[in-house]
C-alpha cells in the first residue's frame, strides 16, 4: 500500500532536513500524523519561528531588531569575531570565554560551489569596520579574530578577510590551532603535532 | 612483517577463502586467469596497499561486498586487517575497530611488484607522480594530508579561473602553503630513494640508474609563477605549474629511460625502483614489508631473475606469481580461483 498523498507530502518535506534520511522522514511523518497534540505544537513553534530574522549588523539570528549579542551593553564593542555559521558562534558562546561582538558570514570562499565574497554576509561587515560608523556602532573596530573553520575553504577565507583588514590598519588574529585539552602527545596525530609545533608560543616570565 | 592468514568473500573470481603462504618464499603457479593477480592483489589491499580504479570491480560479479580479513605478525606482535569492499568504496578496520588508510600505514605492510610497473617508466608524468606521492603517504601522514588539502585548493583556484578569477590571490597563498612543503618532502623522500634505486639496479643489469625530480616550478618563486602565469592560466581554465605538473626523471646512463632504454631495461628499471621502494619502507619500519611479485619471469632474462630471486629469498616472507615455479621455496598450484 502506497502512503496517502498528503502524508507523502509531509514526508517528501521531512527527508529534505539535514540528518534526515527517507527511513526516518517516513518515521517522523507517521508519528506526527498518529500524535495530533505533538503535530499542534510544532506548527506552532514553526509559526513563532517564521517570526525570527536575520541581525542587520552581524548577521545572527534575531527576534528584536538586533540579535541578543549586538543588543547587549555589556559586550565589548571594539573587537569583532568572525565565523562562518551561526553554530560556530553558538560553540563559541558556550566556552564562555568570549566578550565581544560576532561576525556571521553565512559559508566561506567556495569556487566551485559559486560562492565568492559577493554571496557572503560581508558588505555589512566592511559597514562596521568602516571608522566613520564607529557612534552609531557604539566603538571603532580594533581587532578581528578569524575564526572560520580549518579546512582549506575556510583558511583562504580567512587569507581574503586578513588581506582587507590589513589595507583598513586593523589587527587581525587567527584561532591557534594544536593539541586537543586533556590529550596526551603520544596519542596525538602527526599533522596535529606538526601544527602545534609550528603555532608554539613563548610562555610569560 | 609476515601473512599468517587471508580469508577472503567475493574477491573477484577467487573461490578458497583461506590462504596460509607460510613464511619464506612461496610461488603461486597457474595459467592466464587462473586467479594469481587476483590472490596477490587481495593479500596488497588487505595489508592497507592503495591501488588506481575503482573498488567496487573487484566485488564479484552479481554481490554488493567483497571481504578481506588478513591475520598478520609484526615486530609488536598479532593484528587482524579487514578491507570492505563495496559501491561506497573501502572501509578498513584494525583489530576489529574503524580504521583509515593512515593508521594502517604506521605497518610495513606490503610492496607489489607486477607488469604494470612499466608504466612508471614509459607511461605519463601522472604515473611516476602517483608512485612518489603513495610512497611519502606511507611515511607520512602530514604528507597525506597536505597533498589532499593542495588538490582541493588547486580544484577551487580551478574553478575560479573558469569564472574570471577575481579573487584569486587567497587560493595561491593557499597552492604556496601546501604547494611548498609538499615539494620539500618531496626533494627529502628522492634523496633517500635515489642510492637505494642506483644499487637496486646495479644488482640487476649494468648501467647507472640516476632518479632526479623535475619540478614545474622554484618552490621558492612559486607564488611569483603563479601570478605570472595567470593569463595563460585564465585562458586554459587550469593551473600550469606546481607540484601537480612535476615529474620524476628515470636516466639510464645519463638518458631519459622513458625515451631511450629497450624494454627489458625499461622492465628492470620498474623492478628497480620498487626494490628502492621496499628496502626504503624496510629501513623505515625496521622491518621487511611483505613483497609481492606478479609475473615474476616476464621479460626478465636468467641474472636478472636469479637477481630478484635471490633478493626475495632472502626475506621473512615473498610470495610470487607466475606461469613457472623457480628452483626454490615452496609451490602452491592455483586453478580457476581454487589453491591448494
Amino acid at each position: 500500500m502506497r502512503y496517502p498523498e498528503r502524508l507523502l507530502k509531509l514526508i517528501r518535506a521531512l527527508s529534505g532536513l539535514p540528518g534526515v534520511g527517507p527511513k526516518s522522514a517516513q518515521k517522523l511523518g507517521l508519528h506526527l500524523v498518529q500524535q495530533q497534540e505533538v503535530a499542534k505544537e510544532l506548527l506552532q513553534a514553526l509559526e513563532a519561528a517564521q517570526g525570527l530574522h536575520t541581525c542587520p549588523i552581524c548577521g545572527n539570528l534575531a527576534e528584536e531588531e538586533l540579535c541578543p549579542i549586538c543588543a547587549d551593553p555589556e559586550r565589548q564593542r571594539h573587537i569583532i569575531c568572525v565565523v562562518e555559521g551561526i553554530n560556530d558562534l553558538m560553540a563559541l558562546e558556550r566556552s564562555g570565554e568570549y566578550s565581544g561582538l560576532y561576525h556571521v558570514l553565512g559559508g566561506a570562499l567556495n569556487p566551485l560551489e559559486g560562492i565568492g565574497p559577493e554571496q557572503l554576509n560581508l558588505a555589512s561587515f566592511f559597514k562596521r569596520l568602516n571608522p566613520q560608523n564607529r557612534e552609531a556602532l557604539g566603538a571603532e573596530i580594533q581587532e578581528v579574530i578569524l575564526a572560520t573553520s580549518m579546512t582549506v575553504e575556510g583558511e583562504a577565507t580567512a587569507g581574503y578577510l586578513a588581506e582587507q583588514l590589513a589595507q583598513r590598519g586593523i589587527a587581525a588574529t587567527r584561532l591557534a590551532y594544536g593539541l586537543p585539552v586533556g590529550g596526551s602527545l603520544e596519542y596525538a596525530d602527526e599533522v596535529t603535532l606538526a601544527r602545534a609545533l609550528e603555532n608554539r608560543r613563548k610562555l610569560a616570565e | 612483517m609476515r601473512l599468517l592468514r587471508l580469508r577472503q568473500s567475493n574477491f573477484r573470481n577467487l573461490v578458497t577463502a583461506e590462504f596460509a603462504p607460510g613464511p619464506g618464499l612461496s610461488t603461486l603457479v597457474g595459467g592466464n586467469a587462473q586467479g594469481k593477480s587476483n590472490l596477490l592483489e587481495a593479500i596488497f589491499l588487505a595489508l592497507g596497499g592503495e591501488l588506481k580504479n575503482g573498488m567496487m570491480e573487484r566485488v564479484r560479479f552479481g554481490q554488493s561486498e567483497a571481504r578481506l580479513l588478513a591475520e598478520v605478525e609484526t615486530t609488536f606482535g598479532h593484528s587482524r586487517l579487514e578491507t570492505r569492499l563495496s559501491q561506497g568504496g573501502r572501509e578498513v578496520y584494525l583489530n576489529e575497530s574503524s580504521a583509515s588508510l593512515r593508521e594502517l600505514a604506521q605497518l610495513p605492510g606490503a610492496v607489489l611488484l607486477g607488469p604494470d610497473d612499466l608504466e612508471l617508466v614509459l607511461g605519463a608524468p601522472e604515473e611516476r607522480r602517483r608512485f612518489l606521492d603513495l610512497l611519502l603517504s606511507r611515511f607520512s601522514a602530514r604528507y597525506r594530508a597536505l597533498l589532499s588539502q593542495y588538490n582541493r585548493a588547486l580544484q577551487q583556484r580551478n574553478a575560479l579561473l573558469k569564472m574570471g578569477g577575481a579573487g584569486i590571490g587567497v587560493w595561491n597563498q593557499e597552492l604556496v602553503k601546501y604547494g611548498t612543503e609538499i615539494l620539500s618532502l618531496r626533494r627529502r623522500i628522492l634523496g633517500r630513494l635515489k642510492p637505494l634505486a642506483r644499487d637496486a639496479y646495479s644488482e640487476l643489469a649494468p648501467g647507472e640508474l640516476g632518479l632526479e625530480l623535475f619540478e614545474s616550478v622554484d618552490p621558492e618563486h612559486f607564488m611569483q609563477a603563479l601570478e605570472n602565469g595567470l593569463q595563460d592560466d585564465l585562458q586554459r581554465g587550469a593551473t600550469s605549474v606546481g607540484p601537480h605538473r612535476d615529474d620524476l626523471s628515470i636516466l639510464l646512463g645519463g638518458l631519459e629511460a622513458g625515451k631511450y632504454a629497450s624494454r627489458g631495461e625499461a622492465r628492470s628499471v620498474a623492478l628497480a625502483l620498487r626494490l628502492a621502494e621496499h628496502r626504503l619502507l624496510w629501513a623505515h619500519h625496521d622491518e621487511a614489508p611483505l613483497l609481492l611479485v606478479d609475473e615474476w619471469h616476464t621479460e626478465l632474462d636468467a641474472r636478472r631473475r636469479q637477481a630478484l630471486l635471490n633478493y626475495a629469498q632472502s626475506l621473512p616472507q615473498a610470495i610470487l606469481a607466475g606461469l613457472e615455479a623457480p628452483s626454490i621455496g615452496r609451490m602452491i598450484p592455483i586453478e580457476a580461483g581454487v589453491w591448494g
